[in-house]
């Protein structure tokens, strides 16, 4: 049981990285980008192609890697979310979707349809608890994924352009009305989204396999999260990101692991009934 | 618009532009029809493949290792009927192979090679029965394929086969328990019952795992069966990227019992993608690079030669699902040849009357149409696969 528990911490460290980004677009910008799991795995093929290709360090291919995705998303923001954003929820879904499809299908052209692996020196430091084995790898996602949630956190409470984000997120006509440049502020939300699902592709990615389609699984378990923790709230995703994660691998110690998403689902549905808008909504 | 979105929507336009001439580019190769040979009267042959979709890897990797068998007979270097290919992509969907058969033997093709998936091609099946044609049954596995077929028959090891190979070598090894780790639905299923009811009672299946098609993350999985502490793992994931999950989450766990993938499961591109965490880990495979006759040598030559040429080859190594789909159409040729007709069940009784030489070494049938196969045991070093020691 200690082992599950610990995987468990691990996924959920892994799986709330995922959602943090999706959540904070949610929050601000009311964005529902079907393109966040696409640029998730377009850092992750980034890094293992720097990687293989310059044969620099993990931390180094995987820097140039965000930096790649960050450059990539401020024009891709311009031309398919910020033009669309203010007429309808669905045109921003098709939006984003296209460009979700248009990268996969660049992806599968550039990479194939094989799967691969990124090669980090963290994956082989490894420590016992229990049964378990942890990698440090798993550990920096973990770490990674309560940093950003402090930072981003401190970013909005913190700094002048954090109160304008907040001021938007919390009224956009108001906002507007005092003067703040709405557009400017979803441009930057959306970006920051963006580098935050960049983070955790290349972060994430080593303690598995990597693929072209791995994108649509983060944004199903990003979107799961970010919806039942309530639009925008950041230590909510954590939280329930954590909490994912240990009852699906708690779960695996009764029931057979191929019904365990089914299961965690199935209790996500119920608390959905009870909490519309999100577990951490009333925060 | 200002001036930086028309910038945008100009860069917009190109990339779309390239994009979409991109992928014309690749449907005017997978999907038309290629010259079989410029002598004799070439024999229209169907292809239906899983080329996009879950299964687009083992699909392309089929239709590589069709279109080297054909560019192999269309230069005589294979002797056989010369073919002309009409390739279809079954987007790994039933209904549209289905759609893709019906095409086909609207066009009166009635010899099929290939075939990804079990779904896919039993969709195939009825369509090619009503024109009672013939099918090779791709890579498949399952007895279902030549019991519903007309006119089939199979290269590739069936279930039972697979199993008894996994059953031996558990024996060879003198373990004493085993776990399974599979997915679920038929194949999974399938890997665990099939060996499990062929181990002697000394030795004690301590736990099954079934996990979601597809999964890669068995973080969880493997903790549970680390906890059983069996001597030999025996998994049956199907695809590449849940081989190369386990296989590496085996190795990141420091699991103590033995690697066992089910026949067929450690293949090249799982090697290749796995890198070092597959090293030493021991396959079985009908086909396998390291065996030495003529046709194999003759296929490798033909791949290097040939692979360049077909995208669908392009970063893919040699591996079983490019052999065994060139084996399939360099037998059908042959049988075309040998029996001088292109009635299918004519073609079909030539086929299963005969022995053949070919890449996975010398093959008899049963009557049912299935190939009596040898298994090769083989191991992965380096992301290749090397004869075992």
């Amino acid at each position: 049981m200690i082992a599950q528990l610990v995987n468990g911490v691990l996924i959920g460290g892994q799986y709330s990285l995922a959602a943090i980004g999706l959540s904070f677009m949610l929050g601000v910008a009311r964005v529902v980008n079907f393109a966040y799991g696409a640029f998730y795995m377009v850092a992750a093929f980034g890094t293992a192609t720097v990687l293989s290709a310059f044969h620099v360090p993990y931390l180094v291919a995987a820097l140039i890697s965000v930096a790649g995705v960050a450059l990539l998303s401020w024009p891709l923001t311009q031309l398919a979310v910020l033009p669309v954003i203010r007429r309808a929820d669905d045109n921003v879904l098709i939006s984003t979707l296209a460009v979700s499809i248009i990268a996969t299908n660049v992806a599968l052209q550039l990479f194939g349809g094989q799967v691969t692996y990124i090669e980090s020196p963290f994956t082989s430091v490894k420590f016992t608890v229990d049964q378990a084995t942890v990698s440090l790898q798993q550990i920096l996602s973990l770490v990674c994924a309560l940093v950003i949630a402090t930072v981003l956190t401190l970013y909005l409470r913190r700094t002048a352009f954090g109160t304008r984000i907040r001021a938007v997120a919390g009224n956009p006509v108001l906002a507007e009305a005092s003067g703040i440049s709405v557009k400017r502020i979803f441009l930057v939300a959306v970006c920051i989204g963006t580098v935050i699902a960049a983070i955790g592709g290349v972060i994430v990615s080593p303690t598995g396999v990597i693929s072209v389609f791995m994108g649509d699984n983060i944004l199903l378990t990003a979107f799961t999260v970010a919806a039942l923790a309530g639009m925008g709230k950041i230590w909510g995703a954590v939280a329930v990101g954590f909490a994912i994660g240990i009852l699906e691998s708690l779960a695996t110690m009764i029931i057979a692991p191929a019904y365990v998403s089914a299961f965690v689902y199935g209790l996500l549905v119920v608390a959905l009934l009870f909490f519309p808008k999100g577990l951490f909504s009333g925060e | 618009m200002n001036a930086f979105h028309k910038g945008i929507a100009a860069c917009a336009i190109g990339v779309l532009t390239l994009v979409g001439l991109t992928a014309c580019s690749r449907g005017d190769s997978s999907s038309g029809s290629s010259s079989g040979s410029a002598q004799g009267a070439s024999v229209d042959v169907g292809v239906i493949e899983d080329q996009t979709g879950t299964a687009a890897t083992a699909g392309q990797e089929n239709v590589c290792g069709i279109e080297i068998a054909n560019d192999a007979l269309a230069a005589g270097e294979l002797a056989g009927s010369p073919v002309t290919l009409h390739v279809e992509d079954s987007q790994t969907t039933p209904a549209v192979a289905a759609q893709a058969a019906t095409k086909l033997t609207g066009q009166g093709i009635k010899l099929f090679v290939g075939g990804t998936g079990t779904n896919t091609l039993l969709a195939q099946i009825p369509i090619i029965n009503s024109v009672d044609g013939l099918t090779t049954g791709g890579v498949t596995k399952s007895t279902q394929i030549l019991s519903e077929a007309k006119n089939g028959f199979r290269l590739n090891g069936d279930t039972g086969q697979d199993s008894q190979t996994i059953a031996d070598y558990l024996k060879q090894l003198g373990v004493k328990t085993v776990a399974f780790l599979v997915e679920e639905g038929t194949f999974g299923s399938g890997v665990s019952s099939g060996i499990s009811a062929l181990l002697p009672s000394s030795i004690q299946v301590v736990d099954t795992v079934t996990v979601p098609i597809g999964e890669t993350d068995l973080t969880s999985a493997v903790t549970q069966l680390k906890t059983d502490d069996p001597d030999a793992i025996v998994w049956g994931l199907s695809g590449t990227a849940g081989p190369v999950a386990i296989i590496r989450e085996l190795k990141q766990q420091d699991v103590r019992g033995q690697d066992v993938p089910g026949a067929g499961l450690l293949s090249g591109s799982v090697a290749q993608a796995a890198g070092s965490a597959a090293d030493g880990v021991v396959g079985f495979e009908v086909w396998s690079p390291t065996t030495q006759n003529d046709a194999n040598t003759a296929l490798a030559q033909q791949f290097a030669k040939y692979g360049p040429k077909h995208p669908e080859c392009q970063g893919k190594p040699l591996d079983k699902q490019v052999a065994l789909s060139y084996s399939q159409l360099a037998l059908l040729a042959a049988a075309i040849e040998k029996s001088g007709s292109t009635d299918p069940a004519i073609v079909r009784q030539t086929v299963v009357s005969n022995s053949w030489d070919l890449p996975q070494g010398t093959v008899t049938f049963d009557d049912s149409g299935q190939a009596q196969v040898k298994y090769t045991q083989y191991t992965a070093e380096d992301g290749k696969l090397v004869p075992a020691k």
